[in-house]
């Protein structure tokens, strides 16, 4: 009396149908072990995406390597043991694994603009207030953008694609509001350092 | 690459596989295993020139039982640390109440023994080479075993390779009862233990490093 929608299946009966689907795919039945990965598939990214705090950004590669454990190590699993349990201990393995390998490389958070742009103090407020006061220079259009890609980090194409520009026309905007600014604001010292385009 | 397109590849590549891969997997690496440490032994070392008439006595036996518990812990504990989910509890406990029965024992024949008999049982004649000679009779098994078990999928690589090593070292030292003629429980107790042991530590720093995946 198999209920079809697996919703509704009871955490045994789930149990039991993945283990009958791992049987089968030990034996080599490749319609079994495809609807047994793409199940599992659809267990671990829930798992991974609320135990990753970067958006969800590796959630998908790490589903995979899972898959690939699961398939190459296949035969570890013992027809006397829990599916699930076996199943949960290489995800959490794959997981455990992930985040020590990023926690020892430095990341490059992509937000730092809107951090930016956070009143956290009250010298952060004020230097966006300068920051605002100095872009005030500019024309609408041109400031836009510039915000876009300086501040808000978004690649020059997007921020065309947002206000209206082509690639080119956007990057000769943004030459152009830098070198205005530079000529404005640059001290002696740094007016001849050079900014680089993207 | 699509998660959906990966399960395809996947499923494409699916040899059928038994049942009970882990132990068979150990059981065939211990086969060449055991011939290498054999010809070790028979070749390097020598055979006890009483090996026929200790076989007939019962210490040959007990310290071939003691080492052989041993590999069969160290058998149990990787096979349950290859599998992911599984519990070890049962092999470390039989572990510890093993090692703590043949102490009792050692401890049983020293007290009973007069003073000045006591030193010289637990020395024997061999005790400064005994656990050298079993680490490296181990070394010899060892690259099998530990082939083997690269295959497994230990969550706690470490400890797996310790059992590896257990594994390795049970079966060297009960070859090694071959040559050595030593006869007292406290002599295997310390001794043949500590070479044991070195192997096992030994093997879960190799374990670390190769069984990741």
């Amino acid at each position: 009396m198999r209920r079809h929608n697996e919703g509704w299946l009871t955490v045994n009966e789930r149990e039991a149908h993945l283990q009958s689907l791992m049987r089968r795919g030990l034996d080599g039945d490749a319609r079994a072990w495809r609807v047994l990965l793409t199940d599992l598939g659809a267990h671990l990214r829930p798992f991974f995406a609320r135990r990753l705090f970067d958006g969800g950004g590796d959630t998908e590669d790490l589903v995979q390597e899972t898959l690939i454990a699961i398939h190459t190590k296949r035969t570890t699993w013992d027809r006397n043991q829990s599916l699930s349990g076996w199943a949960y201990a290489i995800a959490r393995h794959k997981l455990i694994d992930h985040l020590r390998r990023r926690g020892r490389r430095p990341t490059h958070p992509l937000d730092e603009a809107s951090e930016l742009f956070a009143d956290h103090t009250v010298e952060d407020g004020a230097t966006r207030a300068d920051l605002s006061r100095c872009l005030a220079q500019l024309p609408a259009r041109q400031r836009r953008l510039i915000e876009d890609v300086r501040l808000k980090g978004l690649t020059v194409a997007e921020a065309a694609a947002n206000h209206g520009y082509t690639l080119t026309a956007a990057k000769v905007s943004i030459h152009r509001s830098m070198k205005l600014l530079n000529a404005r604001f640059a001290t002696a010292e740094s007016a001849g350092t050079s900014f680089d385009e993207d | 690459m699509k998660t959906e397109d990966l399960i395809t590849a996947l499923s494409v590549d699916l040899p059928p596989s038994g049942n009970r891969q882990i132990e068979r997997r150990i059981l065939l690496c211990m086969i060449p295993a055991a011939l290498v440490v054999l010809a070790g032994v028979g070749l390097w070392l020598g055979f006890r020139s009483d090996l026929a008439s200790a076989m007939i006595g019962l210490t040959f036996w007990a310290k071939a039982a003691y080492t052989a518990a041993l590999a069969a812990t160290g058998f149990w504990l990787l096979s349950r640390l290859g599998r992911p989910g599984a519990s070890a509890w049962g092999p470390l406990i039989s572990l510890g109440l093993l090692l703590a029965g043949v102490a009792g024992l050692a401890a049983f024949q020293l007290m009973t023994m007069p003073m000045p008999e006591r030193m010289p049982a637990v020395m024997g004649d061999s005790a400064r080479k005994c656990a050298p000679l079993i680490l490296l009779l181990s070394a010899l098994a060892a690259p099998f075993v530990f082939w083997a078990a690269r295959a497994f999928a230990p969550t706690r690589t470490g400890l797996a390779g310790a059992a590896a090593g257990l594994l390795t070292a049970g079966l060297a030292s009960t070859l090694y009862g071959l040559y050595c003629p030593e006869h007292t429980a406290p002599f295997v107790a310390v001794w043949y233990s500590l070479g044991i042991a070195a192997a096992a530590g030994l093997g879960a720093g190799i374990g670390r490093v190769l069984f990741r995946w």
